[in-house]
């Protein structure tokens, strides 16, 4: 479904993302995972035609096998197809539109009929009442925005999502629930790209994972294949998780 | 106060009402009563033609409120559409725009504004296209700075990613956040461009005769400064009032919109 092939980022001289290669299938839910710097978030705006004017790629980024360019019709693409779920949710929101005019415009801009049905029954997953639609991104408190981070990227139901480390600002309980319901979500019809920081959250959850280091996939696999893995990167995220140090913990982990 | 105000604004209206209903000919001569005292006919007394002074006031500050106006509402158009247009919906005209806007920035404008009146010559028309000639550049680089500023934020990126159009976005996200701050300048622009004008009309660039304008009643009533000071005095206080009113909108707009 989206294939990046052979993908180098350069700022000038400095190689800042190098010969990057993935593939998320169908209904697989694949987690980047990587210390801060690593060139995680990086990748992301480069699926989402978003890297500053002042950086260089090569390389390809395939869409249904089609490649995605910088071209005004990837909007169709976006919002639609792939949806976002952004880190820096508090300023993801026009503060002068109502979370009702953010839904509008997102309809609108795929031509689809506003669906109150299927809003209503996003927000009771999610946990936010009715009224909060009307309400402006700064009469609202963190969490609800993320929720409503979560509700934007979901709503038109996408085949894949990107979630960049949404977990990080959210407390232990808060952050399980958003992951579950994002869970139970792909496991219907979409796919998942989960940047993550936390090596014990992508064994929990993710299908593949992808050890990025200094610009660079060091590691990639499934879970048995991380716990029993020779790279010393990846070595090193698993002491740092002490969780993960045996696998029978790691399977209390899982069905936890 | 809400209250008070509008008992102003409602005294003060009737007061303009009852003048204009009432009030002399502002075109009207009459050389016998030519520099005459206050009077019932002639609440601020009547000039060197003897025309009616507070009639020509009144018109001569519609013609220099309407005019500034228009100049400043047209160059800010030009200004949001051109900056948006190359600062964000179609990047490929920035530098163009830039270039153009640079070049005319290096001169100074009240000259270079003097020189285009003369070369069009004495004229309202004159006046307009050479006050807005000078005066989009300014809101084309403030507009395309502040573009550029916000189109980083989260919201702007976040909105792309959700797959809205550039236009889209422009209406909806980034010119909402640009206007507050273009609205202000446009408040404190129209106090120099009503200074302009004024100084255009005194060195008999801008508004012609028989229309008055607050400069060319400042020019004409300069012969008789020191026997009939007035004649400078009013319109000169007009400008001061109208100038510093737009200070102060510009102010209560800054507070407003929390910039």
């Amino acid at each position: 479904m989206l294939l990046i092939d052979h993908l180098s980022i350069k700022q000038g001289e400095r190689l800042l993302l190098q010969d990057v290669s993935l593939a998320i299938e169908r209904n697989e839910w694949v987690c980047l995972v990587g210390a801060s710097g690593s060139g995680k978030s990086l990748l992301v705006k480069s699926i989402l035609q978003m890297l500053p004017a002042t950086l260089q790629s090569t390389g390809s980024i395939f869409w249904n096998d089609q490649e995605i360019e910088a071209a005004s019709n990837t909007c169709s693409i976006y919002g639609c197809e792939i949806g976002y779920i952004p880190q820096q949710y508090t300023t993801s929101f026009a503060p002068f539109l109502t979370m009702d005019a953010h839904i509008r415009d997102l309809f609108a801009s795929h031509d689809q009929a506003y669906d109150e049905d299927r809003i209503r029954a996003i927000m009771a997953e999610v946990h936010l009442s009715e009224e909060l639609l009307y309400r402006y991104p700064g009469e609202l408190s963190g969490g609800q925005l993320q929720r409503f981070c979560l509700l934007l990227a979901s709503i038109l139901q996408p085949k894949l999502i990107i979630a960049d480390e949404i977990t990080n600002a959210l407390d232990v309980l808060t952050a399980r629930q958003v992951t579950e319901w994002l869970k139970a979500m792909i496991g219907q019809t979409s796919s998942m790209l989960w940047v993550s920081h936390d090596l014990a959250e992508a064994m929990t959850y993710a299908d593949h994972i992808l050890v990025m280091k200094d610009g660079r996939i060091v590691d990639a696999g499934d879970r048995e294949h991380l716990l029993t893995s020779t790279d010393p990167y990846t070595q090193s995220l698993l002491q740092a998780a002490p969780v993960l140090k045996r696998k029978d913990r790691l399977e209390h982990v899982i069905t936890r | 106060m809400k209250k008070h105000f509008f008992i102003i604004c409602g005294c003060l209206f009737f007061a303009v009402l009852y003048a204009i209903t009432s009030m002399a000919d502002p075109f009207v001569t009459d050389v016998t009563n030519r520099l005459a005292e206050p009077s019932q006919q002639n609440l601020l007394g009547t000039d060197h033609l003897g025309r009616d002074i507070f009639s020509r006031l009144l018109l001569a500050g519609g013609i220099t409120v309407g005019l500034s106006t228009a100049i400043v509402l047209v160059t800010a158009t030009i200004g949001v559409l051109l900056g948006t247009m190359s600062g964000f919906v179609y990047r490929r005209l920035e530098p163009i725009v830039t270039k153009v806007t640079d070049a005319t920035i290096i001169f100074p404008d009240t000259v270079l504004a003097i020189v285009l009146a003369g070369v069009l010559g004495p004229s309202i028309q004159s006046l307009v296209l050479a006050i807005s000639l000078i005066k989009w550049t300014s809101y084309t680089r403030l507009v395309h700075t502040l573009v550029l500023q916000e189109s980083t934020k989260g919201h702007v990126l976040a909105a792309r990613v959700n797959g809205l159009t550039k236009p889209k976005i422009a209406l909806r996200h980034v010119l909402p956040a640009v206007c507050p701050h273009v609205l202000v300048v446009m408040s404190l622009d129209l106090g120099k461009v009503i200074l302009l004008i004024s100084a255009f009309s005194f060195i008999g660039l801008g508004v012609q005769l028989p229309f008055p304008e607050w400069g060319g009643m400042i020019s004409e009533g300069r012969h008789y400064l020191v026997t009939n000071p007035m004649l400078v005095f009013w319109p000169a206080l007009c400008i001061v009032l109208t100038i510093i009113g737009s200070t102060r909108l510009s102010a209560k707009l800054t507070r407003h919109f929390q910039i």
